[in-house]
């Protein structure tokens, strides 16, 4: 008897262990922890770009024959007169499948991106936070625009 | 608030004043080294140093606090406390609009000596270490920071009845600590790292405590 009510117990035990785990690794957030996304945007002659918006968000609609939309947003800035910005946001766990954000343009800019030696125009730059450093920086780098 | 609060106590001490000399032996009605536990109950109010990430983000509601203190008579005693405040989130830089809702709770311990003035009223001096904790949003989707708070403040304890019942002393708290804030563990870029680490705030409080005798 004593030993089927243990046998129930670690059982009861090993499920609560288990669902607290399980609730642990579904956290969305990393606590005590700030992304920055950093970068400067430059023009196609390489100066940088001043009081030029940016919208960040990690909800895309890319609409057919329409330029993607924000559904939400979670930044709107505007560059440094140095062409630079600067965007601070909680850390998010990979586990949640939310780590892709985009910087969105507005008309009539759009990014110049390359690819396999071909430049692509883009209204907006995604981004994942897989290269973090340890104090929480992305380092976008400098991305090109151009006016249409 | 402190403008107050520092005009009650001052009102309190001079109300109090001319029963000090016969008081004070009664006061001592407890023999030295005599074990007392007191538990007690406040409202809370802090506020944080603008210019601060804490005093920007953060719109601040009233709280409350539960403590114990716990003395030998006549030596320096030791309290524990738990509390939370309510906040409301600004709009701010760091956040990212992701949650609409934010809690502080606290839990920490203090040392306190504390001085009769007179029969009815002592005044205390605090000093404290404790975790402030600021939670947005809610589980799974909780975002945690973590604080030290390092404390010292100005609590007067005005005893309202002397041995109800035989049994205890009911007394009304007021007071006020300043406290500053480290929260050094918050990773996040050097450029803003001071001003989200580091904060100072003023807290009130006003309730009741129970001294046992």
């Amino acid at each position: 008897m004593r030993k089927i009510s243990s046998i129930r117990f670690s059982g009861v035990s090993f499920l609560l262990i288990s669902l607290l785990l399980s609730l642990g690794a579904c956290q969305e957030f990393i606590h005590n922890s700030f992304d920055t996304f950093t970068g400067k945007i430059v023009d196609v002659e390489g100066n940088p770009v001043a009081d030029l918006e940016l919208t960040l968000t990690q909800d895309l609609d890319f609409g057919v024959a329409q330029a993607p939309v924000a559904k939400s947003i979670i930044y709107t800035i505007k560059t440094t007169n140095r062409g630079e910005f600067r965007l601070v946001v909680p850390s998010r766990t990979d586990i949640s499948f939310n780590t892709e954000y985009f910087l969105l343009l507005t008309a009539p800019v759009q990014f110049e991106l390359e690819d396999s030696g071909m430049s692509f125009l883009y209204r907006y730059y995604s981004f994942t936070t897989a290269g973090r450093a340890a104090d929480g920086v992305i380092d976008l780098g400098t991305l090109k625009i151009v006016r249409e | 608030m402190i403008r107050r609060s520092l005009f009650a106590v001052l009102l309190l001490l001079w109300v109090s004043f001319p029963a000090f000399s016969q008081d004070m032996k009664k006061e001592e009605r407890l023999p030295k080294g005599q074990f007392t536990f007191s538990p007690g109950a406040g409202l809370v109010y802090r506020t944080f140093e603008k210019g601060t990430f804490l005093g920007d983000t953060y719109g601040m509601g009233l709280g409350f606090r539960l403590k114990m203190d716990f003395e030998f008579r006549g030596y320096p005693g030791i309290g524990v406390y738990f509390g939370t405040q309510k906040a409301s989130i600004q709009s701010n830089p760091f956040l990212g609009g992701f949650f609409k809702e934010v809690r502080m709770p606290e839990t920490g311990m203090y040392l306190y000596h504390q001085v009769p003035i007179s029969e009815k009223l002592a005044l205390r001096g605090e000093l404290g270490y404790g975790k402030l904790q600021v939670i947005h949003g809610l589980s799974p989707s909780r975002f945690i920071l973590n604080y030290a708070n390092f404390s010292g403040g100005i609590v007067a304890n005005y005893t309202l009845a002397k041995e109800v019942r035989g049994v205890f002393d009911l007394k009304l708290i007021f007071g006020g600590n300043y406290s500053f804030l480290n929260g050094n563990k918050i990773v996040i870029n050097s450029l803003d790292r001071t001003y989200v680490q580091r904060a100072t705030a003023v807290q009130g409080i006003f309730g009741f405590q129970i001294g046992y005798l």
